[in-house]
C-alpha cells in the first residue's frame, strides 16, 4: 500500500512541476492558480465518490436483491 | 410534387409507423430487413429536408404545424435514424414480431417529436413514445419486467399528464400552441414533463428501474430516444433557464456516484443516462450558442456510445444470462472482442481524446468553466471522474478480468457485432474528425476541441481517476444487493396504498353486494308466495315453544299446497267492481 501511494505521490509531483514549468492550466478563476488542479481533481474527486459509496451509501442505502419483492 | 417538396411537407416519422404497420404482414426473415430499409430510407429523407419548411392543419380551431424542419430539430433527426439503423443491425437476430413493431413505434414517435412545430402534435408523439417504449419493458415477459414496466408507464403518464395541462393553460393565456420558448406559470407545468422524460431528479427514477429490466434489444432502444427527446424540448422551450443548470450540474453527479454503488451492469449503465443527461441539461441551463451546441453535440455522441455500451453490456447478458457484476468475472478469454468495443465506449464516455466523448463532452465543461458559476464547472469534473470510475473501469474490470467464473458463454449473432462495430467506428470518427459532427450543430461552432489546456485537464482527471482505482480496486469490489432511490417512495408505500385505495373499497363493496343479494333473495322468496313465507315463519316460531318432536323437523314447503283457486281470483275481481259500483252511486246521488 505504501508503494502504491507512494507511486500517487511521485505522479502528483510530475504533474504539478509539468504544470509550474510550461503553464498548462488556462482559467481566469482563482482555481486556475492551483498547480495541477486537475489531477487533485481527479484524485480527491475519486477518493470522494468511493468514500461516499463505502462510508454512506453501504451504511444507509444498501438493501438486499428481493428488498422490494411481493410478499 | 418533386419528390424533395414532397419530402418537405411530410414527416419522416410516417416511414417508422408505415413499416410498424406493414411489419405483422412479413414473414420472420423479411422483418430485420424492412426494420434497418425503415432507417434508412428515413436518414434519405432526412437529407433531402430543408430548413425553414414547414406543414400546416387545421384541427378544432387550433392551428397546429405537425411538421417543421430547423437546424435543431434536424440534428435530432439525423441522430434517431442512425441509431434506429444500428439498433435494427444489432437486433437482427430478433423473431418477436411484438418487439420490432414497439421499437419502429418508438423511433418514429421520437422522430416525430423532434419535427413537431406545435406543443398539440408533441404531445400526441410524446405519448406514442410510451406506447413503445412501456412495450419494450414489458418485452421481457417476467414478473419483475411487469411490474417494472407498469411503474414505468404510471410515472410517464404522470408526466403526461403535466405536460398537457401546461399545454392547455398555455394556450388558454397566450392563445398559441406554437412550440418555441417558454416561460410564464404554464411553462413551469410542461417543465415538470419534460423534466420527467429528462430523468431529472427526483423523477428520475422510473429510468433505472426500467431499463435494466427491458430485453437485450430493447435497452438498446430505449437508451436512445425518451431522454434524449426531452433534451430536445428543454433545448428548444427552456434555453438559458437557471434553474437546469444546477440541476443539471448536481444530476450529472447524482447519476455518477449512484452508478458506482450499482452491482446491475445495465443499472450502472442507466445511471450514466443520469449522468450524461445532466451536462447536456446543464449547458441548456447555461444558455448561449456554444452551450446549446455542446448540448446536442453531446446528446448526438452520447446517444452512440451509450448505445454501444448498452449493446456490449447486453451481448455479455445474451452470452452468459447474467448481469451482475457481482456473478461476472473473467470473461476476457471468451469475449475479447466484445471487451474491446465496449471499451471504445467506455473511452468514449470518459472523454479519452480521439474519441467522441473527448470533442462533445469537452464543449459543456468549456461552456460551463467560462459561465456564471464555477461551482457547476467543478461539479461537472467529479460527474466526469465518476463516469471514468465507474463506466470505464470499475465494470469493464470485473466483468472481463477481476475473479475468473469459468462462466459458460453462448456465441454471439453476427448481427450484434455489425451494430457494435458500425458504432464503435463512428465514435472514432467523431472524436478524431469533429468538423463531420460540428457541422449539423444548431449554432456556428467556434470551439477547438484539441487544445493543450482541455488535453491536460483530461489527462489529469483520468490518470488520476485510474491511480485511485488501482489502489482501491480490491476495496470496491462489486457485492450482491441495491441501492435505495427516490423510487422507494412509491415503491414501499405501494401495498399499503393498494390495501388502503384498492383492497378496503373492495371489500366494502363486495359486503354490500352480498347484502343487496341476500335482499333480494328473500323479497323475492316472499313475493313468490306470501302465504307460504308466513305460514313458514309460523311454524319456525311454533317449532320454537313446540316439545314435539315432528314441530322442531325442517318444513318442507310446496307451493302447489297454498296456490289459489282461479275462482279466488274471479271473486276477488267481482268484489272489485262491486266496490267501485258503491262508490260511483255514491258520488251520483
Amino acid at each position: 500500500m505504501k508503494v502504491k501511494l507512494g507511486m500517487i505521490a511521485a505522479a502528483l509531483f510530475i504533474f504539478i512541476l509539468l504544470d509550474l514549468i510550461f503553464g498548462l492550466t488556462h482559467g481566469d478563476d482563482w482555481w486556475a492558480e492551483i498547480p495541477a488542479i486537475f489531477a487533485l481533481v481527479g484524485l480527491v474527486g475519486c477518493m470522494g465518490i468511493i468514500a461516499a459509496g463505502k462510508l454512506v451509501a453501504d451504511k444507509w442505502l444498501k438493501r438486499s436483491e428481493d428488498y422490494y419483492d411481493p410478499s | 410534387m418533386t419528390p424533395v417538396e414532397i419530402a418537405n411537407s411530410l414527416p419522416p416519422a410516417l416511414i417508422f409507423f408505415a413499416g410498424a404497420l406493414l411489419l405483422p404482414f412479413l414473414p420472420s426473415k423479411a422483418r430485420s430487413i424492412t426494420f434497418i430499409a425503415v432507417s434508412v430510407l428515413s436518414f434519405l429523407w432526412i437529407l433531402l429536408l430543408e430548413e425553414g419548411s414547414a406543414t400546416g392543419l387545421s384541427f378544432l380551431n387550433l392551428e397546429l404545424i405537425p411538421f417543421r424542419v430547423d437546424s435543431l430539430s434536424i440534428g435530432f433527426g439525423y441522430l434517431f435514424s442512425v441509431v434506429a439503423f444500428a439498433g435494427g443491425l444489432y437486433a437482427c437476430h430478433l423473431k418477436s414480431k411484438g418487439e420490432q413493431i414497439a421499437a419502429l413505434l418508438y423511433a418514429g414517435a421520437a422522430l416525430g417529436a423532434v419535427f413537431a412545430g406545435d406543443l398539440f402534435t408533441l404531445f400526441v408523439f410524446w405519448e406514442i413514445m410510451l406506447i413503445g417504449s412501456g412495450y419494450l419493458v414489458w418485452a421481457r415477459k417476467n414478473p419483475s419486467s411487469g411490474r417494472a414496466g407498469m411503474r414505468y408507464i404510471l410515472v410517464h403518464l404522470a408526466g403526461g399528464s403535466f405536460l398537457l395541462a401546461g399545454i392547455l393553460w398555455h394556450l388558454a393565456e397566450t392563445g398559441s400552441i406554437e412550440f418555441v420558448h417558454l416561460d410564464g406559470a404554464p411553462s413551469y407545468l410542461v417543465l415538470i414533463g419534460f423534466a420527467v422524460n429528462a430523468a431529472i431528479p427526483p423523477l428520475h427514477a422510473w429510468l433505472p428501474d426500467a431499463y435494466p429490466e427491458s430485453t437485450v434489444t430493447g435497452s438498446v432502444f430505449l437508451s436512445a430516444f425518451t431522454t434524449k427527446v426531452a433534451v430536445y424540448t428543454l433545448a428548444r422551450g427552456f434555453e438559458g433557464l437557471e434553474v437546469l443548470m444546477w440541476a443539471g450540474a448536481i444530476m450529472a453527479v447524482y447519476g455518477a456516484v449512484f452508478a458506482f454503488l450499482e452491482n446491475d451492469i445495465r443499472k450502472i449503465l442507466s445511471y450514466h443516462i443520469i449522468s450524461q443527461v445532466g451536462f447536456m441539461v446543464a449547458a441548456i441551463g447555461l444558455g448561449g450558442q456554444l452551450a446549446v451546441n455542446g448540448a446536442v453535440a453531446l446528446a448526438f455522441t452520447n446517444i452512440l456510445y451509450k448505445t454501444l455500451l448498452f449493446m456490449s453490456t447486453g451481448a455479455v447478458l445474451y452470452a452468459t444470462g447474467r448481469s451482475k457484476l457481482s456473478d461476472l468475472g473473467g470473461l476476457y478469454k471468451s469475449m475479447p472482442k466484445t471487451f474491446w468495443l465496449y471499451m471504445v465506449g467506455g473511452v468514449s464516455i470518459s472523454g479519452f481524446p480521439l474519441f467522441a466523448g473527448f470533442i462533445s463532452k469537452g464543449m459543456v465543461i468549456y461552456a460551463a468553466e467560462t459561465g456564471p458559476a464555477s461551482t457547476v464547472f467543478i461539479l461537472l469534473l467529479v460527474a466526469s471522474v465518476g463516469t471514468f470510475l465507474s463506466v470505464g473501469l470499475k465494470l469493464p474490470y470485473f466483468a472481463w478480468f477481476g475473479k475468473d467464473r469459468g462462466l459458460k458463454v453462448e456465441s454471439l449473432p453476427r448481427g450484434m457485432y455489425a451494430g457494435m462495430g458500425l458504432i464503435s467506428l463512428l465514435c472514432f470518427v467523431i472524436g478524431v474528425f469533429p468538423a463531420t459532427l460540428y457541422n449539423i450543430l444548431p449554432n456556428p461552432v467556434d470551439y477547438q476541441a484539441y487544445t493543450v489546456g482541455h488535453l491536460w485537464e483530461t489527462v489529469s482527471i483520468l490518470t488520476f481517476t485510474g491511480l485511485v482505482f488501482w489502489i482501491m480496486k480490491d476495496k470496491i469490489k462489486p457485492k450482491p444487493g441495491i441501492t435505495l432511490d427516490f423510487d422507494w417512495l412509491y415503491r414501499k408505500p405501494a401495498p399499503f396504498v393498494y390495501k388502503i385505495f384498492v383492497d378496503t373499497p373492495a371489500s366494502i363493496f363486495s359486503q354490500f353486494e352480498q347484502a343487496s343479494y341476500a335482499l333480494v333473495k328473500g323479497v323475492v322468496r316472499f313475493g313468490a308466495n306470501p302465504i307460504g313465507w308466513f305460514i313458514q315463519r309460523g311454524r319456525q316460531i311454533s317449532g320454537m315453544f313446540s316439545k314435539t318432536e315432528a314441530a322442531k323437523e325442517p318444513y318442507e314447503f310446496n307451493p302447489d299446497r297454498y296456490r289459489h283457486p282461479l275462482g279466488f281470483m274471479v271473486l276477488m275481481l267481482m268484489l272489485g267492481f262491486v266496490v267501485l259500483a258503491i262508490i260511483g252511486l255514491v258520488h251520483t246521488l
